[in-house]
Order: structure tokens, then C-alpha cells, then sequence
């Protein structure tokens, strides 16, 4: 309740924002995605999702200097996990696709006349719009979920919470006149397998099971 | 007019402010919602009463011929699983509708070691590894549902007379094994 209210209410000052005069930098941006399911990455199962993503956006200059923005943008991103799960003797891939929006607060170090560094951090949210869960032959059941059959990750059997919300903890990067590279990490705040992804073998454990996701981007600003 | 131009600007930044304000807070709301609760122990009770295990992954046919094959397993504790209800777990203060008892599982063949007052007994059959859901089909044993496996230990959901239970057992060095099969009489299933 208190993380709800601290981000409303950083939500609203947002909204409260004066912007005077400034041009809008429209921009695209795409790359690659690796994900995994938090609480998962001390498991000698997990090997992480490998997946990609591509969007668009626009920077809102916050100052007459143009050393500040704000970047909202709307992304097309895959998440999920890969587990290696030796005893079934193969892996179990969960694919997750969102449509993701974004809002980066951004400070932008100017050096020289080309070159610019930018750092920042966000917040964003995202709706799943699909998802695939795969096995290697062999594999019928994985942690109660079975694999074998045509699940999606939204059904209750494996209980995937559609909405997703989260931190954009950093997102760093170079650019070079309109040219821009970007890394950024995402970590969700809230379980997306509440009552289905648990790792480790303890039974009835309840993992918070949250995705986490990090991007390299190339990105052209028009 | 330059001001005017500033002004409608401004007014559409507010807007873009106002819109992704309501669609963040909206997506939070929504991610907020909570999902199922866990079985507290675990278990789902199938239409015929029988317990399956909520978090239950494959283990291969492989993996069992490797690992657990060739091997005696003593019994080490079991939890009876409630018939009634969903997940409940009772640890077994009172075995007495129990009979000790360890395996040994063959290429092909299993064998139980029964501890009865009156003398051991071993019976062995031919076995099945079902991988699709790590089910023991054998005439050995009732319902034998293989739930976990390490190097050192295995775990199945069984039936043990009337009830299912959890039970765990530990692998044994091969002099144990060998006292187990010197020391019971064969008997049949």
C-alpha cells in the first residue's frame, strides 16, 4: 500500500510538471532482452530468456538547457525464464510477451559536440498480450505446471498476472548525434506466479516470483 | 503569437503528463491485484481421493535408471496426507498403521522389504517407470508417485493401507543393502 501511494503520488507531481516551450524529440528504439523470473537466479535451474524488444517514444525536455528529460515510450518487449531442469532431462522455456509503457526521468551530460552521455531511471507498466510455454520432449510436468499440453502462462493452471508494473532501475547509454545505445534494467514489483512458480524443491513456499528484465537498445531520435 | 504557441504546448505537455499519469496508475492498481493462494502443503486431492503433488516436475526415465536404479533406499519418515481436505499435512506421531519397510529397485524389478513382528520379508515384482507422471507401476506396491530425488534421498507420495502418505527415504550403502537381503525371506506380492 505504501509502494501504491509513494508511486501515485511521484505519478502526480509528474503530471503537476510545468513544460515551457520545448521541442519533443520523437524516437524509435529496439534490441535484445534478457529476462528471468526473480528469486530464481540462485537456482542452478535457471538460465534466463533470451528475447527482444522494439518501441517508440518521445523525450519532453524538462529545462531550457536541455540536460533533463522525461521519456515516455510504448514497447513491444518478450520476458519470461528458462529453466534447465536436468532431472526431467531437458529445459522448460516461458515466454511472456507485453505491451510495455514507460516513463524515464533522464540527465543527459553533453560532451563535445556530438557525443552525449545519458543516465536516468523510470517506472513502467505493461499489459501481456501473449505467452508460450515450452518443454523438451519428455518433460509433462514442471514445478505442477503441464508442460505437454497448449497452457497459456495467463491461465489459472500456472496463474500469470497479465498486469505487470515495475522500477526501470537504470537505463544508461551513449549517443552520438541522432544515433543513441541504451541499457536499461526492469525489475517488477509484483509476483507474476503468485500460486504456480515457486523455485527450489520446498514445498508451499510462497516466491515472489516478479519479472526482471535488462535491454540493450539502438535507437535513432528524430 | 509566440506566447500563444508556448501556451498551446504547454497545455499538451499537461495533457501527455495527465494521460500517462492515469495509464501508470492504472497499470499499478491492476499488478497489484493478488493471484491464488498456495496450498499451505502442497498437495491437490484428485476426484478419487488421490493426493498429487502441486509442485510436481518430471523426473526422466533416464534419471531414474541412473540415479535410483541399483540402489536400496531405507525409509527414513512419512506424513500422512489428510483425505479430506486440500494440502493438509499431518507428520506421523503414531506409525502403528505402518509397516517399516525399504526398497530396492532393479533394472527392471523392485523389491520391498517389509519389517513385520513376526519375521522380514521381501517381495519383488517387475516394475514400470511412468515418466509422465513419475508414477512405480508394479504389483509391489499400491500407489507409488516419485515427488523428489537427489543424490542422497528420494521422496513419494505412497499408499500405505488405508492413507496416502509422503514418505522419504535415504540411499544405502551396499553392506546395508546386503544385510536386507540376507536377512528377509522372499515372499510373494
Amino acid at each position: 500500500m505504501r509502494v501504491r501511494l509513494t508511486v501515485a503520488l511521484l505519478l502526480c507531481a509528474l503530471a503537476v510538471c510545468q513544460v515551457w516551450g520545448q521541442k519533443m524529440e520523437p524516437f524509435v528504439k529496439g534490441g535484445l532482452t534478457i529476462a528471468l523470473f526473480d528469486g530464481t537466479a540462485a537456482s542452478d535451474e535457471d538460465v534466463g530468456h533470451t528475447g527482444f524488444n522494439i518501441g517508440a517514444g518521445v523525450r519532453l525536455p524538462l529545462n531550457s538547457k536541455r540536460t533533463t528529460f522525461l521519456e515516455p515510450a510504448v514497447e513491444f518487449i518478450s520476458k519470461g525464464n528458462v529453466y534447465d531442469v536436468s532431472k526431467a532431462g531437458g529445459r522448460v522455456t516461458f515466454s511472456l510477451w507485453y505491451i510495455e509503457a514507460q516513463v524515464d526521468f533522464i540527465y543527459r551530460w553533453q560532451i563535445g559536440e556530438h557525443w552525449r552521455i545519458p543516465f536516468g531511471t523510470g517506472l513502467y507498466g505493461a499489459y501481456g498480450i501473449g505467452s508460450k510455454i515450452t518443454a523438451t520432449n519428455g518433460i509433462t510436468w514442471f514445478r505442477g505446471i503441464p508442460v505437454s499440453e497448449s497452457l497459456s502462462m495467463f491461465d489459472s493452471a500456472v496463474g500469470a498476472n497479465r498486469w505487470d508494473a515495475g522500477l526501470r532501475v537504470w537505463t544508461v547509454g551513449v549517443e552520438y548525434d541522432r544515433f543513441m545505445f541504451r541499457w536499461d534494467f526492469e525489475l517488477g514489483f509484483f509476483s507474476q506466479f503468485h500460486n504456480r512458480l515457486p523455485y527450489g524443491l520446498e514445498e508451499g513456499k510462497d516466491y515472489h516470483g516478479g519479472n526482471w528484465a535488462t535491454s540493450l537498445n539502438l535507437g535513432y531520435c528524430f | 503569437m509566440c506566447d500563444k504557441r508556448l501556451v498551446r504546448k504547454a497545455e499538451k505537455m499537461k495533457t501527455i503528463y495527465r494521460f500517462l499519469s492515469v495509464l501508470m496508475f492504472g497499470i499499478l492498481t491492476q499488478a497489484t491485484k493478488c493471484g491464488e493462494d498456495l496450498p499451505e502443503q502442497g498437495y491437490i486431492m484428485s476426484e478419487d481421493k488421490v493426493p498429487q503433488e502441486y509442485f510436481l516436475t518430471t523426473i526422466s526415465a533416464n534419471y531414474f535408471q541412473t540415479n535410483i536404479a541399483q540402489h536400496g533406499w531405507k525409509w527414513k519418515e512419512a506424513w500422512r496426507i489428510d483425505e479430506e481436505g486440500i494440502g493438509v499435512r499431518y507428520e506421523a506421531t503414531s506409525l502403528s498403521d505402518l509397516i517399516p519397510h525399504d526398497l530396492y529397485f532393479g533394472a527392471d524389478s523392485m523389491t520391498v522389504f517389509l519389517y513385520k513382528q513376526t519375521s522380514n520379508e521381501r517381495q519383488t515384482d517387475s516394475y514400470t517407470y511412468d515418466a509422465t507422471n513419475n508414477r512405480i507401476l508394479s504389483q509391489a506396491v499400491a500407489y507409488m508417485q516419485l515427488t523428489d530425488a537427489d543424490s542422497v534421498s528420494i521422496a513419494f507420495i505412497e499408499r500405505l493401507g488405508n492413507h496416502y502418505y509422503k514418505s522419504r527415504y535415504e540411499r544405502m550403502l551396499p553392506f546395508e543393502l546386503n544385510a536386507r537381503w540376507n536377512g528377509s525371506k522372499p515372499v510373494k506380492p
